[in-house]
């Protein structure tokens, strides 16, 4: 079955394949923090506010996650960005890094420590790409 | 002052010998086809826009040399008042040369093969190359000039190694040389600017080797000194990210995702000589020759 992005199913079936996925375990033994990854407004699609994938990271796994509205986030690293950014970064047709590279997408929490980071980064998005996923534009 | 036996077998001497033996003239390369090249990527890629990207990415190595080259006698002054190693002062007065000698390269290059007055490089210079490479790097090291007390020279000298070595030359120069090669090699254009390039990034090679070298030393003596390390580079990161970014051309010349993971690598290698990341490095397998 396929999940509507950053809806609840969605968000569970992307921890599921996070904590299954080998290579993020082995990648990010040292991302000790929470992460969000914030959707702006995209009311086409049925997204009339921003929304915020929480996710409760450490060492390699992920003991939860949450659909938040954009305003109750409390985890120290926030990516934000549009809707095709991320369906780009879900397909697999965009590196989340080069996204924040080339401003695509913003941070907000310590960019030294994220870099730092980088290759856990690109594999936790790499994550997303093992979530079935139905998008809303494809519907 | 004789120097010591440990100086004599330190990195920062093996470096400063390493420096004489790669000795190298600007005046000694060829510019001549150079000079027809270029007529040609003018005239033949207007949609490309690459005579455009060639002559942005070259100011701002004549831009950022000319910084460098203005900037680095503080840090020698540094050096020689807190008493840190006749052997850094040695290397420190073989980069002084070197950074001087690329300057002299890019001048050359601006005036027999682009025809134009360097002072045109100042309009390439947006805000965040003009943060990372002049204004900011100006003021840790004129604060470095201007500091007296010997435990605060120490602490200032390490942040100015952290954004000259690690975020200009490790992050911006070496990476951008790289890139700007690879990018004139792949074509065959402008081979003396190529040769340039080479020789220059050579030389910056070792220039990071010796910022890695002191980091690691000025942090195993003072791990308190990492905090103002990792807060140079949280404040320069947007710089040198959007400096990157000034080559997303819709035909770009270099390859910016190669260019990116680059600099991230050299980062990545002096926040571990900084034990910033908790990885270890091989100070001693650093390439300075290459």
């Amino acid at each position: 079955m396929a999940y509507r992005p950053f809806s609840t199913d969605w968000a569970e079936a992307f921890k599921d394949a996070i904590e299954a996925d080998a290579t993020y375990r082995e990648t990010a033994t040292k991302w000790t923090w929470p992460v969000a990854l914030v959707l702006q407004s995209t009311p086409e699609y049925g997204y009339p506010d921003a929304v915020a994938v929480e996710l409760t990271l450490d060492r390699g796994r992920c003991h939860a996650v949450a659909i938040r509205a954009r305003d109750t986030v409390t985890a120290p690293f926030v990516l934000t960005a549009p809707y095709e950014v991320w369906k780009a970064v879900v397909k697999g047709e965009l590196d989340p890094l080069t996204g924040v590279t080339r401003g695509k997408i913003t941070v907000q929490g310590s960019l030294a420590t994220l870099m730092m980071h980088a290759k856990s980064a690109a594999a936790l998005c790499g994550c997303a790409r093992n979530v079935a996923t139905a998008f809303p534009d494809e519907d | 002052m004789p120097m010591t036996a440990r100086e004599l077998d330190s990195a920062y001497y093996a470096l400063w010998r390493k420096a004489k033996q790669l000795s190298w003239d600007p005046a000694d390369i060829d510019l001549s086809a150079d000079k027809a090249q270029w007529a040609r990527i003018k005239a033949d890629y207007p949609e490309e826009r690459y005579a455009e990207q060639i002559l942005k990415l070259t100011s701002l190595f004549y831009q950022g040399e000319e910084s460098v080259t203005k900037t680095l006698a503080p840090l020698c002054s540094a050096v020689a008042r807190g008493g840190y190693g006749l052997d850094k002062e040695l290397f420190l007065t073989s980069q002084l040369y070197e950074e001087a000698k690329h300057f002299e390269f890019f001048v050359r290059y601006f005036t027999e093969v682009f025809e134009i007055d360097g002072s045109a490089t100042q309009s390439y210079m947006t805000p965040a190359p003009q943060a990372v490479l002049v204004a900011d790097l100006e003021e840790v090291t004129e604060r470095l000039r201007r500091t007296e007390d010997p435990i605060e020279l120490k602490a200032t000298f390490a942040e100015a190694v952290t954004h000259y070595m690690g975020v200009v030359e490790a992050m911006l120069a070496r990476t951008g040389y790289v890139g700007a090669r690879d990018a004139l090699a792949s074509r065959g254009w402008l081979p003396g600017l190529q040769e340039g390039y080479r020789l220059i990034k050579r030389d910056e090679g070792r220039h990071v080797a010796f910022g890695m070298h002191c980091i690691a030393e000025l942090t195993a003596e003072h791990p308190e000194y990492r905090a103002q390390i990792q807060a140079t580079f949280e404040k320069q990161l947007p710089n040198v990210l959007a400096t990157v970014a000034e080559f997303d051309y819709p035909h770009p010349l270099v390859d910016l995702d190669k260019l990116t993971a680059y600099a991230l690598a050299q980062y990545e290698r002096f926040s571990a000589a900084a034990g910033l990341s908790g990885d270890a490095i091989d100070l001693e397998a650093l390439a300075v020759d290459d």
